[in-house]
């Protein structure tokens, strides 16, 4: 019991720390959002939950979050599939294997902003490459159809890899005695992954959905890089609105308001699957 | 023959991982003119200057101390 006690104490200074770089700023976002701010008038009044009330109301959010929604599914969900697709692939044993290992996670090491730029220029309607392979001419990031799915497939591309390291992890963690045993049993190929690989590979397929679902509804920097969030707004997320709000028209009121609410939601998320989590995996 | 699948798909995903990067390299190589010409997809007379360039600029050097000051923090 005084064990407990004095290890208290002992933490304290890292929580005190935490409350300082975390918790203080959020409380503060929290506080900037029921408050009308005009800067440059040096106008800051407390209006409650005014900004909330326009949010409800402005088409321009409900855009955002649905374009957010849509982003974070899409991706999360090929990302997953082809990650698994990845690891499966590389847990074979052949010549060679450690060489594509490492090649495969060349889109993850390249930083967001430079993998935007570059895919940029790749889906470029007049001089870029992607037209030019497929014979099209597509203008992939004026369209409002495919720019939305260029930043999908942009994040796919730079983001597989992360979970297919995860999911390797799994895999290698899968004894072989399993799959002999299953082999005995007259198991081929499909019913292996479908009753052995996929139940013991559950809890990490889940950590991989938590991460990327929390990481892609908070999607700014590949977004804001490849299209700014045009054209119209087509491929704008929460973030993006947000920054644009709070940075560039300055509303640091309403934009506060923004960025609870992509806290919110994000909050939101990760305490669904820390409860799927808990129920189903039996993880806690 | 089973082999050789295997092969195949470590040979497409490879080159689905690296070849924007290549796309990207090949890019850096090429002269001003060259970026709003394509076909070809190779560079006519693969060029430095853009790479000399790079190191000619008087930031590059402070950039680059910044970057290892950056990285030497995250180490510790």
């Amino acid at each position: 019991m005084r064990r407990v006690e004095t290890g208290t104490w002992f933490v304290m200074p890292a929580i005190l720390l935490l409350a300082a770089v975390t918790i203080f700023p959020i409380m503060d976002v929290v506080y900037l959002s029921l408050h009308r701010k005009l800067l440059i008038f040096g106008i800051s009044e407390f209006t409650g939950l005014q900004n909330y009330r326009f949010l409800l109301q402005d088409e321009r959010f409900w855009r955002a979050l649905s374009n957010t929604i849509y982003f974070t599914g899409l991706s999360v969900v090929l990302e997953v599939v082809l990650g698994l697709a990845l690891a499966l692939l590389m847990n074979r044993a052949f010549r060679g294997k450690g060489l594509v290992r490492a090649l495969v996670l060349v889109p993850w090491a390249i930083p967001t902003v430079v993998s935007a730029k570059m895919w940029e220029w790749i889906y470029n309607g007049d001089f870029g490459v992607l037209n030019y392979l497929l014979g099209t001419k597509v203008n992939w990031l004026g369209d409002p159809f495919w720019a939305l799915h260029a930043a999908i497939i942009m994040d796919v591309w730079k983001t597989t890899p992360f979970a297919a390291i995860l999911l390797l992890a799994g895999l290698q963690l899968i004894p072989a005695d399993l799959y002999s045993a299953a082999r005995v049993d007259g198991a081929g190929p499909v019913r292996l992954f479908r009753y052995v690989t996929l139940p013991l590979l559950k809890p990490v397929i889940l950590i991989v959905l938590i991460f990327r679902s929390l990481d892609a509804f908070r999607v700014f920097d590949a977004v804001y890089v490849l299209t700014g969030g045009g054209p119209a707004n087509t491929t704008e997320t929460l973030s993006v609105y947000a920054y644009k709000v709070l940075f560039q028209t300055l509303q640091i009121g309403y934009g506060s308001a923004l960025a609870v609410t992509v806290f919110v939601c994000v909050g939101l998320i990760a305490t669904g699957y820390i409860l799927l989590m808990g129920r189903k995996a039996g993880l806690r | 023959m089973r082999k050789g699948m295997l092969y195949l798909a470590a040979l497409v995903v490879v080159s689905y991982s690296v070849a924007p990067l290549v796309w990207q390299f090949l890019t850096s190589l090429k002269m001003d003119y060259e970026l709003t010409r394509i076909p070809p997809l190779l560079p006519e007379a693969p060029s430095l200057a853009h790479y000399i360039a790079i190191f000619k600029g008087r930031m590059f050097l402070r950039i680059i101390a910044n970057s290892a000051q950056r990285g030497k923090a995250a180490l510790k």
